[in-house]
């Protein structure tokens, strides 16, 4: 995401608007404070010694004289610098030899993991503590040597995020279309690990802050300098005497590590968060004009009208699905193909209510055998209704396999937990139930599937993993979002044809998002087409494919048919 | 398993290794005071040359060095040049009261980070707002303010714990629990912050991926989903976390245990290095390094256990 | 055994335990007890290693000393009962207290005497050079011994009646054991079930204490308080009865409504070492250094430093100490323009002193030395160190000036600590014939030495060896439970000053 993107919404956020504001102020003194100062801020002045706010001291004085406002002025550059020469350090040690680490493995994870332990195992508070009676009391030094020992943190993190992600299949795309390893690890690697990365930074500098007061504190510091740490100790030594020095590093101090904190945040939504905008109300002028009719229940699924939008950033609506019409039967299957961006896989969504939530049901009906699921009246969709729908009666497949499986739990347990909530089956009824599902989807080991991690299986036997459990509580509604896209040509063929057994045998109706017109040719009864959210046309399947009533379904027929004509492509497809 | 366990083995014993050595050669350049600084202004020309002879202070350092190291690997760390106790009983002594508060300060930091990072992703709006600001709070504030006005109003204006000291469990439980309770508490406002916001970080990044949607269309209720499987996925930033904090708080907690009188590790490291007292900073190197080996070791276990991607490096 | 016999024998068991159970409550509810809040833990519990000062009362508490010091500062007899110098002052004859045993069964005699002089002259500990006069002893009795001095020491029974007076028993003298845990003939005992090194030392009443009238309490606990912020909570949430607070913190003290109990010990002072100009060539004329007493408004620092509380002194000799001249506190009033005058006479109208950085224990003082010198022309350049080696720095003759809070004791201590050619602070060695001269005028006369400290005392003023700035007040708190008096030239009063608030 682009940064200037990012960082409009960071502003827009109270919270990151809040830290932004603060921290621009902080760094803006760390730079100028020299010149807003009023008094030096080391001269003593023996006869002034703890004097209260006046005109002339705008902050009063504190326990030696000197004018609280412009130490704490001029006390914001040191303790910026030290905050940032940890941070600088930590980064520059930890982050790039934990990308190499976590991204190449094995030598360099080893070398590097060591280091890093033999960093993390030296007693901090002992290193620093030595090192600084070796080579002065500088905080400076100080703080780089802490940048120094707490940056295997960094590493570890960096390593920890690259790892998890390292065998995704994008960075192994990556990898095969030949991006060198630089422009794989920066581009695509180092976007995973910007979140645990920047709210490492944001707390770490908090830290820093932290961690000069505390030397003070503990006489190990470096009195002679000006810094919040300083004042703060000064004030904490005297408060018995004068409590009102405390207060003004201490508000210094917990506003900019607060910001630190919140600004971490908000700069990881604005940059991690997908856009969700949200609106309350909902446009009168969108809402359909004419009356919707009520529903007469015959159909297993029938929408009427549907029509979905998400707000934009700029108060308008954007619709991604425009009065969109369909119903489907018991026993038949209804293809709805057109290219990505036509509202295909949000009208299925919709009926599964599992719409990202800031999406707005504009208007529409949509009635599951007899029961209302989204209704003009309520505008949305009724959560309760989908709760005890949702795998019992309404399935879903989606489409990409390997990442709608958990990767953390065995491919048995996700095919049994469903079963065992919704069902009520027991643990081993589930389980028995769960090997004969899947020996029905031609699974040839059950036994060891079941005991298998997702990472230990192919993207075939995923997706049969995937319909399995969509049929296992053996739904009247099956929702197929692209079940063959993401598979190979072969297993294609095989996964069609479990679907269709498994279909006459069920008795469901399904639904089939597809953009494949060789999948509807095959599979479906019906077809609606639809661009940009329209129906284009809808009717039966042969009908449509051989003689398309639209301009638009020509030419989808015509991008997937090269050198071929349709009867021909049907017959092939149908023998196959 | 075996050959992991080995190889940690070996890898650790190289650390300690390391560290120790580089640690003796790094507070070498600063013992040269100890006679003086133990026996004092009064002490004499003699007394200082007998008290030198008597901590082996007028051997060269390689020969100090091999004899430690000699001793060390029976197990004999020596006796503290400034406490006059064996560093092992010393070690015995402070270690059980750092270890202590550490260990439930971090389990209760991770059991409200987790609380707290999770309600504040999956709720999100106001809760979420709430949250962030909350945990900030006991960040922002420093450790030793937030220590003393907790005494202040739970220890001197109502009394219900005591203003310093450490009871023993074996003493009294009770006194115990009571002794313990400001600390944790002081230690726990300061660490929960950065924990809860990793783990809300993690959360809502496990939130959009894709498997959660599919689990949510089989009929899985959504409490299940985010304390089963949201929670696994978003394990191991928490755990990394908490573990880099466990050993940091095992050297930083001094303030604590200086404002409360508690006589812990950290107390002992303080006072030890800036004593150049070397068989007790050698005997807490050795034990620090040694905790910290067999912490990382267990993180890396835990991880592996809740992400099976993971087990296969 | 006959059955009414055995019955006896059965019911005898459980009916003493109940009886001693209401004895022991009863005489709880009478039997008062103290704990201290304690600034400094006790490395060894050998009575060679103790240091005077903040550790004198704790081991007071299994220790009884030879001599004792009353609170007007005056010796008294303890476990020596009655003592003869002869007419050289160089032998000096003790006669013991009898009757007196050690808790581990063996007697306090004329061998225990010898054996414990011998291990707190040769034990290495921070105070032994305090008997370094002593040459040999000579057991005359049972109960009688004669120590031979070297040399004319006045102090001497000061110091048996202090940190290097401490009595052990002799068989445990110089082992681990009494390291670990004190064995004496003091009025309490040492417990060491219920203690805790580096924590809590606690102590409980010797049923055979040979002194039982300064036996006020039934047992004695010592918090190890290390940080302030915790004796001060300790202390005003009723967890110790006394502690030593400071400046800062005596306010919250006074206003829980908790007593304070002041003492002076110490002299806040900068030490002139090099006054022979051997470092720095301006330090060697007198002008110069009469210049850095001028240059500094005594009163003012005081209150900028201490909170005004102690007291301005030009002098280092303490008003106890019998050489004390009040007019002497007058000799450098405030005067920059005395000062720069002096200064240029010298011939350094500018001039720049190195001194260790005080800033990790007292920036205040140091921020206002720096003004109050630049000032008049002098440049203070603070030189960092280790604060661990503080005090091994100044010893090691690196610094030609440094501040330092010095102990204001007895006539003859003081000399030995600041004025003498081997003073303890005489790191450069600077001798001065007058100051020669009376000394040996106190050891040919020792009962003169009130005079001839004074004249010393004079002349460390008019040479201004030192630029001495104020004398510190302890301040020492107690709750409602004890009372304490303050013993004279200690930095924590004597353990049994203390006694029960009825």
């Amino acid at each position: 995401m682009k940064l200037k993107v990012a960082m409009q919404r960071l502003l827009k956020n109270p919270l990151g608007l809040f830290s932004v504001i603060v921290i621009g102020f902080v760094i803006f003194l760390a730079i100028f404070g020299n010149l807003l100062s009023r008094y030096n801020a080391n001269t003593p002045d023996i006869l002034h010694i703890s004097q209260g706010i006046s005109a002339k001291h705008w902050l009063g004085t504190d326990s030696v004289g000197r004018d609280v406002y412009s130490r704490l002025i001029v006390g914001t550059r040191t303790t910026m610098i030290a905050a940032l020469l940890v941070s600088l350090t930590a980064i520059v040690i930890g982050v790039p030899s934990g990308l190499l680490a976590g991204y190449y493995g094995k030598k360099i994870d080893a070398v590097g993991s060591w280091i890093a332990n033999m960093l993390m195992s030296l007693p901090a508070m002992i290193v620093l503590l030595s090192v600084r009676a070796t080579l002065g009391s500088s905080i400076y030094m100080s703080m780089l040597v802490f940048g120094i020992i707490i940056a295997p943190g960094f590493f570890r993190l960096t390593r920890t995020a690259v790892m998890g992600v390292r065998n995704e299949l994008y960075v192994d795309a990556a990898r095969v279309s030949g991006l060198s390893d630089t422009r794989i690890i920066v581009r695509h690697i180092l976007s995973v690990v910007r979140a645990p990365l920047i709210i490492q930074i944001a707390i770490v500098s908090g830290i820093a802050i932290s961690l000069q007061s505390g030397l003070e504190f503990l006489g190990l510091g470096d009195p002679k300098m000006v810094s919040w740490g300083v004042m703060l100790n000064d004030g904490f030594r005297n408060i018995y005497i004068d409590p009102t020095l405390i207060i003004w590093p201490a508000i210094a101090i917990a506003l900019t590590m607060a910001s630190l904190v919140l600004f971490g945040n908000a700069f990881r939504d604005a940059l991690e968060d997908s856009k969700k905008i949200f609106s309350k109300a909902k446009p009168d002028a969108l809402v359909a004009k004419t009356p919707i009719l009520q529903h007469s229940g015959e159909h297993l699924l029938e929408v009427s009208n549907l029509a979905i939008g998400y707000p934009q950033a700029n108060g308008e609506l954007r619709q991604v699905v425009r009065n969109v019409s369909f119903h489907v039967d018991r026993g038949e299957v209804l293809g709805i193909v057109g290219e990505s961006g036509s509202g295909k896989t949000q009208t299925a969504f919709s009926i599964l209510g599992l719409l990202p939530s800031n999406a707005q049901i504009v208007s529409g009906r949509i009635t599951f055998s007899g029961e209302s699921l989204v209704s003009p009246e309520t505008g949305k969709i009724s959560d309760s209704a989908m709760h005890s729908l949702r795998g019992k009666k309404i399935a879903y497949i989606p489409q990409e396999p390997m990442s709608n499986l958990d990767p953390n739990f065995t491919i048995g347990h996700q095919l049994v937990r469903p079963m065992m909530k919704v069902l009520g089956l027991s643990k081993s009824g589930a389980k028995a139930k769960a090997l004969s599902l899947m020996q029905t989807v031609g699974i040839n080991n059950p036994e060891r599937v079941f005991a298998s991690y997702p990472h230990e299986i192919s993207g075939g036997m995923a997706q049969r993993i995937l319909i399995a459990g969509a049929v296992s509580c053996e739904p009247d509604l099956l929702i197929a979002d692209e079940p063959t896209t993401a598979l190979d040509v072969t297993i294609q063929a095989e996964v069609l044809d479990l679907l269709r057994n498994l279909q006459s045998e069920l008795k469901m109706g399904i639904l089939l998002v597809t953009h494949n017109f060789g999948v509807v040719a095959d599979l479906c009864d019906r077809v609606l087409v639809m661009q940009n959210g329209e129906m284009v046309e809808s009717g039966n399947v042969r009908e449509i494919l051989k003689s398309p009533a639209q301009g638009y379904t020509q030419e989808l027929l015509n991008s997937m048919l090269v050198d071929r004509t349709p009867l021909e492509y049907l017959t092939q497809a149908k023998g196959a | 398993m075996l050959r992991f366990l080995a190889k940690r083995l070996v890898s650790g014993l190289s650390l300690l290794f390391v560290i120790s050595t580089a640690t003796y050669f790094l507070i070498y350049s600063s013992s040269s005071n100890i006679a003086i600084n133990i026996l004092g202004e009064g002490a004499t020309p003699d007394q200082i040359k007998l008290k030198d002879a008597q901590l082996g202070l007028n051997q060269p350092l390689t020969t100090r060095y091999l004899h430690w190291l000699q001793h060390a690997l029976t197990g004999n760390f020596g006796i503290s040049w400034i406490n006059n106790d064996s560093v092992v009983s010393e070690i015995a002594r402070r270690l059980p009261v750092t270890l202590t508060l550490v260990l439930i300060a971090i389990a209760l930091a991770a059991l409200f980070a987790t609380i707290l990072g999770t309600l504040a992703a999956v709720r999100g709006g106001w809760i979420d707002k709430c949250v962030q600001i909350g945990g900030v709070l006991g960040f922002a504030i420093p450790g030793f303010l937030l220590a003393i006005l907790l005494i202040e109003f739970l220890a001197i204006k109502h009394h219900i714990f005591p203003a310093t000291g450490w009871v023993k469990f074996g003493d009294s439980p009770y006194n115990w629990l009571r002794s313990i309770t400001l600390p944790i508490v002081s230690l726990v406002l300061a660490t929960v912050t950065s924990a809860a916001q990793q783990i809300r970080s993690a959360v809502k990044t496990v939130l959009e991926r894709d498997f959660v949607r599919t689990l949510t269309s089989r009929g899985l209720s959504r409490r299940e989903i985010i304390l089963r499987h949201v929670l696994r996925s978003a394990a191991p930033t928490g755990l990394t976390v908490l573990s880099l904090q466990f050993i940091g708080m095992l050297g930083g907690t001094v303030i604590i245990e200086h404002i409360f009188a508690l006589p812990g590790m950290g107390d002992l490291a303080v006072n030890a290095t800036t004593s150049s007292d070397t068989p007790l900073i050698m005997g807490i190197v050795v034990f620090t390094v040694i905790i910290v080996i067999i912490v990382n070791l267990v993180v890396d276990l835990l991880n592996g256990w809740l992400n099976p991607k993971v087990r296969v490096q | 055994m006959n059955s009414k016999r055995k019955l006896g024998a059965l019911l005898s068991a459980p009916l003493a335990l109940v009886f001693s159970l209401v004895g022991v409550s009863s005489s709880h509810a009478a039997a008062p007890t103290l704990t201290i809040g304690s600034m400094t833990d006790i490395k060894s519990w050998d009575p060679s290693q103790a240091h005077l000062g903040h550790m004198v009362p704790m081991y007071q508490a299994a220790y009884d000393t030879f001599f004792l010091r009353d609170s007007s500062g005056n010796i008294q007899p303890d476990l020596v009962k009655s003592w003869r110098w002869d007419a050289t002052n160089l032998n000096l004859q003790m006669q013991l207290q009898s009757g007196v045993k050690f808790t581990d069964g063996e007697s306090w005699d004329s061998a225990a005497a010898v054996a414990n002089l011998d291990n707190n002259r040769k034990g290495n500990g921070p105070d032994a050079a305090q008997l370094s006069a002593i040459t040999s002893e000579t057991i005359d009795g049972p109960l009688a011994l004669t120590v031979h001095l070297q040399s004319v020491n006045p102090a001497l029974l000061t110091y048996l009646a202090g940190s290097s007076g401490f009595v052990g028993a002799p068989k445990l003298l110089g082992t681990p054991a009494l390291a670990a845990a004190p064995v004496g003939t003091g009025a309490y005992i040492y417990n060491a079930a219920a203690s805790s090194k580096g924590s809590k030392y606690v102590f409980t009443a010797n049923p055979n204490y040979w002194n039982k009238s300064e036996q006020k309490f039934s047992s004695v606990t010592f918090l190890v308080l290390l940080d302030i912020t915790a004796r001060l909570n300790a202390l005003v949430s009723g967890q110790v009865d006394a502690t030593l607070l400071s400046v800062q913190t005596a306010p919250a003290a006074k206003a829980a409504g908790l007593t304070l109990h002041e003492n002076f010990t110490d002299v806040s002072n900068i030490q002139l070492f090099d006054r022979a100009g051997a470092k720095i060539k301006a330090l060697g004329d007198v002008r110069v250094r009469q210049a850095m007493n001028y240059a500094i408004d005594r009163a003012a620092l005081l209150k900028a430093d201490q909170n005004g509380i102690g007291a301005a002194t030009e002098q280092m000799f303490g008003p106890n100490s019998g050489a004390y001249l009040a007019s002497l506190d007058s000799a450098y009033p405030y005067d920059p323009a005395k000062a720069k005058a002096l200064l240029a006479a010298a011939g350094y109208p500018k001039l720049t002193i190195p001194m260790p950085d005080i800033s990790f224990n007292d920036p205040t003082l140091q921020a206002f030395l720096t003004q109050y010198y630049a000032a008049v022309g002098i440049t203070i350049q603070w030189v960092s160190g280790s604060p661990a080696n503080y005090v091994s720095d100044q010893k090691s003759g690196k610094d030609a000036a440094s501040w330092f809070q010095l102990f204001q004791g007895s006539p003859w201590e003081e000399i030995q600590l600041i004025a003498a050619p081997n003073a303890t602070w005489n790191v450069f060695g600077s001798t001065d014939p007058k100051i020669a001269r009376y000394i040996t005028q106190i050891q040919d006369n020792p009962k003169q030495i009130n005079t001839y400290a004074t004249q010393i005392n004079q002349e460390l003023v008019s040479q201004a060896w030192y630029v001495p700035l104020f004398r510190l007040s302890q301040q020492f708190f107690t709750g409602s439970h004890v009372t304490v008096v303050p013993e004279p030239a200690q930095a924590v009063p004597s353990l049994f000053n203390y006694s029960p608030v009825a």
